[in-house]
């Protein structure tokens, strides 16, 4: 399952969660998980503080990394997935 | 006419965090077992000694394990933790607790509560495991699970799930004094900020926990993995492989989101100021060839002595010593007991029943304060002795021949007494305490390699 491009996203406030250095720590009590997000993870972690699309997080990202446009959106969509599949993330709305 | 049920009470002080147990309806045989555990982190359960958990516990006959209906209740009533933050309650089939704080500080927690509990020593191990596993966090401390050594004098811990190793890693260990536990350490920062490493009754396999209440200074956490071959690599880890790993570690009943996001903060402290390695071992390797691994990984100077975090934590490694040996040294300080004792003398302790003890006999003995330490050693002449009457304790008179005061005390609870006096070196010469003469050979053969603990020194 891919996350919808047209959906907003925001990290689920209950995780708690550590920065690092880089990279974030997250654990998720109910499934008895932790995570540990790399650096690009991390910051799609951070920026999801608040609901966004995965446009959204693609053109933020835009200024920070030094890669293609498509295949930074690859990534970000590759991320989101991750980070949703691991019930780290909620769906806040829209549709694919 | 019911009779009253019995009453018994313990102290025990554990990574620092001292709980005070009322047991009500406790049998002898119980007591015995509990002390066989726990014996090493107990101490005088005197009423002044600052407690951190207080607990009423009411005791009932243990199920035997055939009973009908058992195992249904064993299944319906699984562990169930409630950490709140003034209140902790823990209930299974065989226990049920409840504690509130009364204060809190940073550094010193004060929880009162009561509960009920079979007479069964792992119904007692499980609930007080989940009380300092929760109220060690509340204090900056944790408790991992995970094989604690003593190496020199700084402390290693080996965390791993179950399987990994660790009570191999114990069962091989040359001293098993150096021990801290095979299953459960406790991890703390010192006042100066530093973290230790202190043992714990909290067994596995290995079937005996740490030897006394002392600390150590914590150098390194190397996480167990299997190895494939019977070859030891010791791979430095980045703290943050270090924190994932270590929260697998870290011994955590409690799910609220206060607990964890608290243990997580303590886990990303410890490992950001720890060194941490990867320790990818066989249980062929021996403990020698694992810590010349490890050596490049421990800093410097591991031989340097460290003194004991505090003075309680000196007199229950004195204690250890003592029930290793029968017999120990130490250097006094003081002049409660001039002129027979003189500065610079050194004092040779012989264990002692309470039965074996007389007037005239100098007695050493475990004096607590309110803190750790206010604790002290004092060694003052047996004057005389009240026996039990009308349901009171036999008490011990004691003087300092220097003093004029009399001290009464309950042994065991008020101060416990260690040993007594059976020879004094001065001035390059030993003799016996009058009426010792038939011990000394027999004290002296067993004194020739043990060094003399002293008491100034700390």
């Amino acid at each position: 399952m891919s996350a919808p491009t047209t959906a907003s996203w925001r990290r689920d406030t209950e995780l708690p969660f550590q920065k690092l250095a880089e990279e974030t720590i997250v654990v998720d009590p109910r499934r008895r998980e932790v995570h540990l997000l790399n650096e690009t993870a991390a910051r799609i972690w951070e920026l999801l503080s608040a609901p966004r699309s995965v446009d959204e997080l693609a053109a933020a990202l835009g200024d920070e990394y030094d890669v293609g446009e498509a295949e930074l959106r690859e990534a970000v969509v590759e991320l989101v997935d991750g980070l949703s599949s691991k019930g780290l993330l909620v769906a806040v709305g829209g549709t694919r | 006419m019911r009779r009253k049920a019995r009453r018994e009470e313990m102290l025990l002080s554990i990574g620092g965090v001292v709980t005070h147990l009322e047991l009500t309806g406790a049998q002898p045989v119980f007591m015995e077992q509990l002390r066989a555990r726990y014996g090493a982190f107990e101490m005088p359960a005197a009423p002044w000694v600052q407690r951190d958990i207080s607990l009423r516990l009411t005791l009932a006959s243990a199920a035997p394990p055939g009973v009908p209906g058992r195992r249904a209740d064993i299944d319906a009533h699984p562990l169930k933790v409630n950490a709140a933050a003034r209140t902790i309650a823990a209930e299974r089939w065989d226990f049920s607790v409840k504690v509130t704080a009364e204060s809190g500080q940073p550094t010193r927690a004060s929880y009162r509560g009561s509960g009920r509990c079979e007479m069964n020593p792992f119904a007692v191990d499980c609930m007080l495991r989940v009380l300092y596993a929760t109220i060690l966090p509340r204090v900056g401390g944790m408790l991992i699970h995970g094989c604690g050594l003593r190496h020199a004098e700084v402390g290693v811990i080996f965390p791993g799930r179950s399987g990994a190793g660790k009570t191999t890693l114990a069962r091989k260990t040359p001293d098993a004094d150096d021990v801290l536990s095979d299953e459960l350490v406790a991890v703390r920062r010192d006042d100066d900020g530093a973290w230790r490493v202190h043992g714990s009754p909290f067994w596995g396999d290995f079937a005996r926990g740490g030897i006394s209440m002392r600390s150590w200074p914590l150098r390194t956490v190397a996480f167990l993995e299997q190895a494939a071959r019977d070859v030891v690599t010791m791979t430095p880890i980045v703290s943050s492989d270090a924190t994932l790993r270590l929260l697998g570690c870290f011994l955590s009943f409690a799910v609220d989101r206060v607990t964890v996001e608290r243990n997580l903060a303590l886990a990303v402290q410890l490992c950001a100021e720890v060194r941490s390695v990867e320790a990818s071992l066989t249980k062929n390797v021996p403990t020698a060839e694992i810590f010349r691994k490890l050596a490049p990984h421990l800093g410097p100077e591991v031989t340097r002595k460290v003194p004991p975090q505090s003075a309680r934590e000196m007199i229950s490694e004195f204690r250890s010593f003592l029930r290793k040996h029968q017999s120990y040294a130490f250097k006094p300080k003081g002049s409660s007991m001039r002129p027979w004792l003189k500065s610079g003398d050194s004092l040779f302790i012989q264990s002692a029943g309470e039965a074996e003890l007389a007037a005239g006999d100098i007695l050493l003995y475990w004096s607590p304060g309110a803190k750790p330490d206010d604790d002290a050693l004092t060694c003052h002449r047996m004057v005389g002795r009240v026996p039990a009457m009308r349901g009171n304790a036999p008490k011990f008179l004691t003087k300092g021949d220097a003093m004029s005061r009399i001290e009464t005390f309950e042994n065991q609870r008020e101060c416990e007494i260690l040993g007594k006096v059976a020879a004094i070196s001065r001035d390059g010469k030993t003799w016996p305490v009058p009426g010792r003469i038939g011990n000394l050979a027999r004290l002296f053969g067993s004194l020739v390699a043990i060094p003399i603990l002293r008491m100034a020194g700390r």
